[in-house]
């Protein structure tokens, strides 16, 4: 079928068309003969070059964009399409009359049929399965259909912008360089649904809910592709808000799985405990891999307690975090940090009197270490043997034990420290040292590498 | 690695001659090379135009010569999509979506579709209707609702 097509339009398209070019899209004027009552078009061969054959030039012209095109063909004064086209394969063929009401087929490989949308007169264009890919329909003889898109005959629908108010014929059929066809190719809604999944969170909401019903709850469930990130403040509520609906409307969604990529928590307040545990749960229950916890200080002389109990314990052995930071967070006795695949940490401001959690120090992937404001006791070592980068940030270094086991460490940052009245010089072994920043660091120290 | 070289023959019957392992890059041309028997043209890839093949082609041979080993050389391959991208009008951005769909080309057809969700980022519900060719079908009343329903995300 497809090599009769061929042969009849390269019949056809001997004559030259003359041709209409403006940027974006080639629109031929053409001439030829062929059956009455008929179109075929053709894409010719050689890049750029896009030929169309008419059945009847002087009633209607071919008006066609190059590429993938989707064509129209307009009645000889330009003012109504009688007729549309697609291309699929080589070959194109179709009705150069206005097509009447009923289903008719096209050269037994394209059917045009109409379908009503919104109570508009549309058409919907259809091919075999076997030259397209998407999932077809089947007909009543059980051949499958492709659709490959719905066009309006109303040519606002169309968003062709044709300057109409400039008498035009055949011969002179110009576009207006300003107003130029802004048809864009329909995509599969499968497709459209995956643009979608790149979306953020709000814009996902925001740009899709209201297009139309198909597409009202699609978020929902859709898989999301882009890296999902929450910021949350207790001053902020509807940030608050955003986060428990989204994640609620996921889940009653059936959304097969939401993973958060990115969960930062600011609170400042001392009261709400069980909201924020709630948050941090929710967060952790979608994976989290990058966690950011910030509570306010303390201020011991109220006596108010910090809401350290909010933070589930889940937080310091959670499987999938990758990144933990966390601000005036103060670990009670005996709490580790375990978290298998925690390749950075940051703490800061974990209180004078609390203890760092020894094993902090021996998380098997971790590269890098930030610890500000905090204090080391003499027996802990910082054993990561995979650490790459180490900031120490007004960290009292207790002679040379501390970082003497990190084979790896590439970068080491020392800030903010005064002179200990101490004799005693600190003595750092770091074979693999390739970068050593100091701010504000009067400690004295020797660096030893091989 | 086998330097055996495909033909590809795009919707206006023009070759396109590449590396198989540029080619295979596309699961379903990989298919195609298994499971069929070339045509002496090449093979043939009816819903693709020369002008969006051209692009494929260019996509793909830049990520298959170029596998990158460290951070700097990762950077350098983002920077060259972005390049890509930009010079991508929509309408070439649209069939070039289309045929990375058909040829199951995941990273272009990723690549692609970020481009166009960056450029809904901008739009009014109405611009992404008329981007995606989608009806309307709400009543004024019905738009409200789905609007007071997601109230929260409207804030």
């Amino acid at each position: 079928m497809q090599a009769k097509l061929q042969r009849r339009c390269q019949e056809l398209t001997q004559t030259t068309p003359d041709q209409l070019v403006d940027d974006e899209a080639v629109y031929y004027k053409v001439a030829g003969e062929c059956p009455k009552g008929r179109v075929y078009g053709l894409e010719s061969l050689g890049r750029k070059k896009t030929r169309y054959a008419d059945a009847d030039a002087s009633t209607s012209q071919v008006l066609t964009q190059r590429g993938m095109g989707n064509f129209m063909i307009l009645s000889a004064d330009a003012s109504k399409s009688i007729g549309i086209g697609v291309d699929v394969s080589t070959a194109i063929a179709i009705s150069s009359a206005p097509p009447s009401p009923a289903t008719f087929l096209l050269d037994e490989e394209i059917e045009m049929r109409e379908c009503e949308v919104r109570s508009a007169r549309k058409y919907e264009v259809s091919v075999p399965r076997s030259w397209g890919d998407a999932d077809g329909v089947h007909d009543k003889d059980g051949r499958t259909w492709t659709n490959v898109g719905i066009w309006s005959f109303e040519r606002s629908k169309f968003n062709l912008n044709v300057n109409t108010k400039r008498k035009r014929s055949p011969h002179n059929f110009k576009i207006n360089k300003k107003r130029r066809m802004s048809y864009t190719p329909t995509l599969p809604a499968d497709v459209i649904e995956h643009i979608f999944s790149f979306l953020s969170p709000r814009d996902l909401i925001i740009r899709t809910s209201l297009l139309s019903k198909k597409w009202r709850d699609s978020w929902v469930s859709t898989n999301l592709c882009h890296p999902l990130s929450f910021e949350i403040s207790s001053q902020n509520n509807s940030s608050i808000a955003f986060f428990q609906q989204f994640m609620k409307r996921r889940r009653e969604g059936g959304a097969s799985s939401t993973v958060l990529h990115r969960f930062s928590v600011e609170w400042c307040s001392f009261d709400r405990e069980e909201l924020l545990g709630n948050l941090i749960t929710t967060a952790l229950n979608h994976h989290v891999q990058e966690l950011h916890i910030s509570l306010p200080k303390a201020r011991a002389r109220l006596h108010i307690p910090q809401p350290n109990s909010a933070i589930p314990s889940l937080v310091f052995s959670a499987p999938k975090l990758r990144t933990l930071v966390l601000h005036n967070v103060r670990f009670t006795p005996g709490q580790n940090i375990i978290c298998p695949d925690l390749e950075s940490l940051v703490l800061k401001n974990s209180g004078r009197n609390s203890t760092i959690p020894s094993l902090v120090f021996s998380a098997p992937k971790l590269r890098a270490l930030e610890l500000h404001n905090v204090k080391l006791t003499p027996e802990q070592n910082i054993m990561a043997l995979k650490l790459k980068t180490l900031v120490l940030d007004n960290v009292k270094l207790t002679l040379q034990q501390n970082i003497m086991n990190c084979q790896d460490l590439e970068t080491l940052v020392l800030k903010n420290r005064e002179r200990s009245s101490t004799d005693e010089v600190l003595r750092l072994y770091t074979a693999n040292l390739k970068k050593l920043e100091l701010e504000n660091y009067d400690e004295e120290f020797q660096l030893h590498t091989p | 690695m086998s330097t055996k070289k495909i033909t590809l023959l795009s919707s206006d019957r023009e070759q396109f001659i590449v590396d198989e392992a540029v080619a295979i890059q596309s699961q379903t041309i990989k298919n195609l090379i298994e499971d069929t028997v070339p045509d002496e043209d090449g093979i043939p890839l009816p819903v693709v135009h020369s002008r969006i093949l051209a692009k494929v082609t260019e996509y793909l041979t830049k990520h298959a010569n170029y596998k990158p080993h460290n951070d700097a050389a990762k950077e350098e391959l983002k920077n060259w999509d972005v390049k890509f991208l930009g010079k991508l009008d929509n309408n070439t951005l649209f069939d070039l979506i289309l045929a990375a769909n058909y040829l199951d080309i995941k990273g272009l057809l990723d690549l692609t579709c970020q481009a166009v969700a960056d450029l809904m980022k901008g739009m009014s519900v109405e611009e992404v209707r008329k981007l995606f060719n989608i009806e309307n079908d709400f009543t004024p009343e019905e738009e409200e609702a789905v609007r007071k329903e997601n109230q929260w995300a409207f804030d």
